[in-house]
């Protein structure tokens, strides 16, 4: 009996959810850690509460549209201006890290380490060293989004 | 004569990089492990400190060889680098280890310095 009434309560949420499958896209299973740290920063647009009454487990997939080059644009800046050892009036999108904010390489990986938590996803070292202003990591995001849809 | 003097070179077998470019990188990747292993360390062994704290102990530690230019050095520190992390990331070290390490002066007794305190120290 319960079985019954249960299958059907859970076969109308499906049906619910399966139109909302249209705009919700799942994404490949990044680890729990970082998978959790992108539902809780709820980041503009990375994460899209359907508004509809389910359990909480069910929003644990992450609404992946193509980030505008703007949009990018103003993340990287935001990291960079939250980064404490940047003063953030100097932080423009040519600002080089180590010649203009006047940061060492040790600084420098941890600009990118902020980057990669910002983004989800991680940014291999040989490539890493080469993003040294906020342009290049710009051009980079887009270029492995487009890589990775 | 040391104006004729000629820079004497020798060409040594690489431990792991060939350029110091590489062994940069390999730098670089070891101080990225450690800095995103400290808040998991502090929580492993029971840690006090503030976990910035430990990020600049760690940064220091880094500084302080920062002025070396032989690759095979350079690659030996990374290696042991690595090995350190490794062993705090399987909770091979205890709490100690990394007590006497990374904040020796917190843990360290002062020495006696006058007499009397050195006398009954047991020191002669």
């Amino acid at each position: 009996m319960f079985a019954v009434r249960g299958a059907r309560v859970f076969s109308r949420l499906a049906g619910a959810w399966a139109g909302q499958m249209k705009i919700v896209e799942h994404v490949p299973k990044l680890a729990a850690v970082k998978l959790f740290h992108v539902f809780n920063t709820a980041q503009q647009g990375l994460l899209v509460k359907p508004a509809m009454g389910h359990p909480a487990w069910r929003d644990l997939t992450v609404v992946r549209f193509m980030s505008t080059q703007g949009d990018v644009e103003s993340r990287v800046l935001n990291v960079c201006k939250a980064f404490d050892k940047i003063s953030a009036d100097k932080v423009t999108l040519n600002a080089h890290f180590i010649n203009d904010l006047g940061l060492d390489s040790l600084d420098h990986v941890e600009v990118i380490m902020a980057i990669e938590d910002e983004f989800g996803f991680e940014i291999p070292d040989e490539h890493a060293e080469k993003l040294i202003t906020p342009e290049h990591i710009v051009k980079y995001i887009i270029e492995s989004q487009d890589a990775n849809p | 004569m040391a104006a004729n003097a000629v820079k004497i070179t020798r060409t040594v077998k690489p431990l792991i990089s060939k350029t110091p470019g590489d062994a940069r990188v390999r730098v670089l990747s070891l101080y990225k492990a450690w800095y995103r292993h400290i808040p998991y360390m502090c929580k492993d062994f029971d840690i006090n400190t503030d976990i910035n704290e430990c990020r600049d102990h760690l940064r220091k530690n880094f500084k302080k060889n920062a002025h070396l230019k032989d690759i095979r050095v350079i690659d030996m520190l990374v290696v042991k680098g690595q090995q350190d992390l490794k062993e705090v990331v399987e909770h091979w070290k205890q709490p100690t280890h990394i007590m006497e390490k990374w904040f020796v002066k917190e843990t360290e007794k002062e020495k006696p310095k006058d007499f009397i305190s050195k006398f009954l120290a047991g020191m002669d």
